[in-house]
């Protein structure tokens, strides 16, 4: 064996390659056209095909929507609270100006039934046209409150749209209660927090979905909190705030069965005396909830930006929320640390 | 589920029925006449030793050389083999070509730098080892009946010159050019323009079939699929988050690498675990002749590289980290809201041993991280800190000269930490996956007509993932999975013009106690020595889901499949035609469909995970992709380059989202071309170009707005849009055009040294990267936020 050359040139190299490759290492071929028309014989059936899918993909058959209007329904059931008003409005295109009173709908015909355990009907609330597409309860039923525990289902007729019909239901969560008092006064971000051990409401075999919201008796500009004077431009629109939604497993359960619920300091918005609701939401309120903030970049943030879902809505004929929930409001002072200025 | 097991029957039974068809020979094999190493060495080509070594392996000779496998049926139970490097630096040379002149007889190096050919006639045969972009170099062989001949070789790298100038390596006609594959050389990489930095993934971006999510993330999405259906492997080991600053970059040091190799689709048996590709990058091995390094200076990260011999072999260590604190600093002094610290960092080590005749033994290291600590507002801050650590340990055996085993054991860690503290309440997670695992591969090359292989890769993960909310933890999730996988494969050529790769692969994940069977199978059919018609069908399963942001991959979260969570598979469908008639030129062209079902994505519209059931964490559904790539080469001359086109779309579908019908992605492009120039202006300057076309983005249009007036929680407005079709509409059209120019010279006389003047985006083209909608302005005013402006960037570069 002997090594026999070795070349610096990639030229010949490669010219020495080409050669071996059309000379010595293929079989004897039949005559053939030149070598580009035998190329673009070739080729053909393979751009044909290209060329086929191509075009054929061009009919795009996804394409967008127009816009098309709406009926838009709101109504909460609070347990234990009046009969909620319900709102009926249309939803109006995204480039124009929006207005509920531009959009709401009147002549609406409304029911709201309520059924038992047992699934019966037991009460039809007739509802009457207060304002503009507000409609609360006829007189005689103002005064009766949300039952726990219960169905109730939505009924809207809209004479105007040749009858269209509009249907929900949800299913009111239990009450719940405060258990004990831990602490009820704290210093703003001190270790010791707000704390309170709540009976649990859990129902239908899911855990409980809760939604704060903190309101304070008491704001100024000099009692807003560093973070929230940051986060807006005037401090009453901190004057009442709200959590994301947050699980029951997110709060420590006691041998007791009650929870332990600990106010987070974001929540607070202002020093003083504060009001804090502690809402348990049915499963209309909670899929509404969740998916909103996901249109804006919210949610667990894993959607492109610029790819926007529906929000999840549980109604026939339209779009909205008829949710339920239960609240239980609890009063709160939070003291100012030592050594800080309010500006 | 009968598809896969229908499949493998057929593949089993073909295979078989052929096996049984071969001539087999196991006799015994004759001492080899030994001569002095020396007398192999070419005069200036640094050849190293041949010995000749008895070898009872069974007596068949394969060859790698397409069109040129003609089945014999004469066994001469003769080989000549060795390894490939690069005579400079000793690095192995993987997929270089080796030809018996005159002869219908060649084959390539595989991912060692090792060939072999197998049951050559006795004679006199001289040899071409040839590497492009490095020197041919010749030996000649006396070979006799049984006789097995070793020969080592080292090919020196062609200096560049004014006239000629090679860029891709000649392999590229053949196995690169296999179905489904791509490739783009480390120097194109350093050459083309490169935001701030020369970039892996961006490069790979401008190939056919492969989608950059936008200009600020590096992501790889490979025909129709996400960054979590790409198989990513360093040195063998799995990484899952190769990506810098928030993923505007990859993890991959160019300086560090050797090889990287691309299966876009259609891959074969002998790799698994995800929907769509495989990229395997390796490290280098080292210089093993000369110590020798580089260092660059560049505007957001500096590098630098050192490389050399040892008395065992080779090692080699790099080290790349942002230089961004002198300018927070001085920034800080001025502006608001700039990082406590801002940095990230990656080291690359490896190490071989590889004086044994037929072992050779590499460790090699990889650490990456990135931390950013930002304070903002009074009372606010966070912290994201994540990267990825690998350790790979690998043994390669020649246990005859037809059998070829690879033993690696690989560990991999990724840990994602980030930190929000809002107003004295924390948000902390601690995610982390581990990765242990063991490999296997034997390849055997029995004859001319077959090359098989098979491997096992075992191993277990661990994925632990912990959430506090207020102090408070709110999440505790550990899963294990041991997983096994092994494949067997066969490259067939039952003809001059036929090549046959048939596999399967069977993939057994103890988390849901799911085992999956994956049939692939790819045919060549040479219409001429320059022409490849292909086609190739594979089935492939995925038990791993990726929760990541197009925007930022700070956050990524890789979850896997469990008991009510199967995993995801899907079917892939190739043709291609490759064409090398012209001299100097590839042409390519591919055509696929593939499909994705039993995709679970973590949901999207989950508020909080705490307590629930691990399956109500996702949502599941389906998807395809279909398309056609173009790809036109020119390899040679000093002008080269590339243009690349792609018309594809990929579509989504899942339950409740989009009232259950398919859309497309935002990532979805219908048509994307990329143009790559590189012109060598003189012995000293060279230009790069880079201009990019592409439809525009899908996004969804929103077509009304509704909102709650009156929510009892806050009593304040709650927006509410109201969409049709789901990313049914486009973004303006995307186009951008780089520039670079290098200038080559001299450090001090001591050093190699190149300046490289970019501008990216040269007409500073505002690429729309999606529409913001502000609702505090009634009508609402939509806003569009851009991509790159034009950013000019140098560089400085020395190599010793």
């Amino acid at each position: 064996m002997i090594p026999i050359a070795s070349t610096n040139s990639t030229q010949s190299a490669t010219s020495r390659l080409e050669t071996a490759m059309s000379v010595s290492i293929l079989p004897a071929q039949p005559a053939r056209p030149v070598r580009g028309q035998q190329f673009y014989d070739l080729l053909k059936p393979f751009l044909a095909i290209a060329f086929i899918t191509i075009a054929l993909a061009g009919c795009d058959l996804y394409g967008q929507d127009d816009y098309e209007e709406q009926y838009v329904v709101e109504s909460y059931l609070i347990a234990n609270r009046a009969m909620p008003e319900i709102r009926l409005s249309t939803t109006a295109p995204f480039n124009e100006n929006y207005y509920f009173e531009e959009r709401a709908v009147s002549g609406a015909v409304i029911l709201v039934n309520r059924y038992d355990d047992a699934g019966n009907k037991d009460k039809t609330y007739s509802y009457r046209e207060q304002d503009n597409g507000i409609y609360i309860p006829q007189n005689e039923d103002t005064a009766d409150l949300v039952m726990p525990r219960h169905l109730y289902r939505l009924e809207i007729e809209i004479p105007d749209d040749n009858g269209h019909r509009i249907e929900a239901v949800t299913h009111v969560p239990d009450t719940f209660s405060v258990k004990e008092v831990i602490r009820d006064r704290a210093v703003y971000q001190s270790p010791d927090q707000l704390e309170f051990n709540i009976t649990r409401n859990r129902a239908n075999g899911r855990q409980i979905y809760f939604i704060y919201s903190t309101e304070s008796l008491e704001p100024s500009e000099e009692t807003i909190t560093p973070f929230w004077k940051d986060v807006v431009d005037n401090y009453i629109e901190a004057r009442r705030i709200r959590t994301t939604i947050i699980n029951e497993e997110n709060f420590d359960i006691n041998a007791d069965g009650t929870l332990t619920l600990r106010m987070p300091w974001i929540g607070i918005a202002f020093y003083g005396p504060n009001i804090i609701s502690t809402f348990s939401i049915d499963d209309n309120a909670y899929d509404f909830f969740r998916s909103q903030p996901v249109q804006a970049g919210g949610g667990a943030g894993s959607l492109s930006p610029g790819e926007i879902q529906n929000i999840i809505y549980h109604m026939e004929g339209g779009i909205g929320l008829f949710g339920s929930m239960s609240v239980l409001d609890i009063e709160v002072m939070v003291d100012e640390p030592a050594g800080t200025n309010s500006p | 589920m009968n598809h896969p097991y229908t499949f493998a029957k057929i593949f089993i039974i073909l295979t078989l029925f052929h096996l049984s068809g071969a001539t087999v020979s196991t006799g015994s094999v004759p001492a080899a006449a030994s001569e002095p190493a020396s007398s192999l060495l070419p005069e200036n080509n640094a050849a190293s030793a041949s010995l000749s070594i008895p070898d009872a392996a069974p007596d068949f000779t394969p060859d790698a050389t397409p069109y040129a496998a003609a089945p014999h049926t004469e066994q001469f139970g003769t080989s000549i083999n060795g390894f490939l490097r690069d005579a400079r630096t000793g690095e192995t040379l993987l997929g270089a070509h080796i030809f018996l002149q005159d002869t219908d007889r060649g084959t390539t190096t595989n991912h060692s730098g090792y060939y072999v050919i197998n049951n050559i006639p006795p004679g006199i045969y001289q040899l071409r080892f040839s590497y492009l972009g490095y020197s041919d170099a010749y030996a000649e062989a006396s070979i006799e009946e049984g006789e097995q001949i070793r020969i080592d070789m080292e090919l020196d790298p062609v200096d560049f010159t004014m006239d000629e100038l090679v860029v891709v390596s000649e392999r590229d006609r053949v196995e690169r050019q296999n179905i489904g594959s791509a490739s783009i050389s480390i120097d194109m990489i350093k050459k083309v323009p490169g935001v701030l930095q020369a970039d892996v993934f961006r490069s790979l971006q401008l190939l056919p079939g492969i989608k950059a999510a936008s200009d600020f993330s590096s992501g790889l999405y490979i025909r129709g699929g996400g960054p979590d259906q790409t198989l990513i492997l360093l040195d063998r080991t799995t990484v899952y988050n190769p990506s810098h600053f928030f993923g505007l970059f990859s993890t991959f040091n160019p300086d560090a690498l050797k090889d990287i190799r691309l299966y876009k689709g259609a891959y074969p048996a002998e790799y698994g675990g995800r929907l769509g590709s495989v990229l395997d990058v390796y490290n280098k091995d080292g210089n093993r002749n000369q110590t020798a390094g580089s260092l660059s200076i560049g505007l957001l990260s500096s590098r630098a590289l050192v490389e050399g011999p040892y008395a065992g072999g080779s090692y080699m260590l790099a080290v790349r980290r942002s230089t961004l604190e002198p300018l927070l600093a001085v920034l800080k002094n001025s502006v608001d809201n700039i990082p406590d610290a801002f940095y990230f960092y990656d080291i690359n080590a490896k190490i071989n041993y590889d004086r044994w005749q037929n072992n050779r033994l590499s460790i090699a290291a990889y650490t990456g991280t990135d931390d950013v600590r930002f304070p903002f507002g009074d009372d606010s801050r966070f912290n994201l800190f994540y990267g990825n650590r690998t350790l790979s340990a690998d043994w390669t055996h020649l246990i005859s000269r037809r059998t070829f085993s690879n033993i690696t054991v690989t560990a991999s860690e990724y840990f994602n930490d980030p930190v929000f503290e809002f107003g004295g309440t924390d948000f902390e997670r601690r995610n982390r996956i581990y990765d242990f695992s063991l490999k296997a591969d034997l390849e055997w090359l029995p004859n001319r007509a077959y090359e098989l292989s098979s491997g096992l890769w075992a191993g277990r993960k661990t994925f632990r993932l912990e959430d506090y909310f207020d102090g408070d933890q709110t999440m505790d999730e550990r899963l294990s999975s041991e997983y096994a996988s092994a494949y067997v494969q066969n490259i067939w050529r039952p003809g001059t013009r036929w090549i046959i790769n048939a596999g399967l692969r069977a993939n057994y994940f103890t988390g849901g106690d799911y085992l999956r069977m994956d049939p692939r199978i790819s045919v060549d059919y040479y219409l001429s020595a320059n022409t490849r018609l292909q086609a190739a069908y594979g089935r492939y399963h995925q038990f791993l889901t990726l929760l990541t942001n197009e925007a930022i991959s700070a956050f990524d979260l890789w979850l896997f499949a469990d008991e009510g969570v199967p995993p995801a598979y899907g079917d892939q469908f190739v043709l291609g035609l490759k064409n090398t008639s012209l001299p100097g030129y590839n042409l390519e062209f591919e055509l696929y469909y593939r499909t994705m079902r039993n995709l679970f994505e973590f949901d999207p519209f989950l508020p909080d995970a705490a307590g629930l059931e691990y399956p109500d964490l996702f949502r599941f559904g389906e998807g395809y992709a279909a398309g056609f790539e173009a790809f036109l080469e020119k390899t040679r001359g000093r002008w080269y380059g590339f243009i690349g086109y792609t018309w594809g779309i990929t579509r989504r579908k899942f339950d409740e989202f989009n009232r259950s019908r398919f859309y497309p992605p935002k990532y979805d492009r219908i048509h994307d071309i990329n143009l790559v120039t590189n012109y060598r202006l003189t012995s000293r300057w060279s230009a790069s170009a880079v201009f990019s076309y592409a439809t525009g983005q899908a996004y969804t249009k929103p077509l009304g707005r509704t909102g709650l007036t009156s929510n009892p929680f806050d009593g304040e407005f709650v927006d509410a849009i109201v969409v049709g079709r789901v990313n049914a509409s486009r973004l303006p059209s995307y186009h951008r055009l780089d520039i670079s120019f290098a200038r080559q010279s001299t450090f001090f006389g001591i050093a190699d040294s190149e300046w490289q003047f970019q501008i990216i985006n040269l007409y500073s083209r505002r690429n729309v990267w999606f529409y913001f909608y502000d609702f505090e302005e009634n009508p609402v005013s939509r806003q569009e936020v851009m991509m790159l402006p034009v950013i000019p960037t140098i560089g400085y570069t020395v190599s010793f």
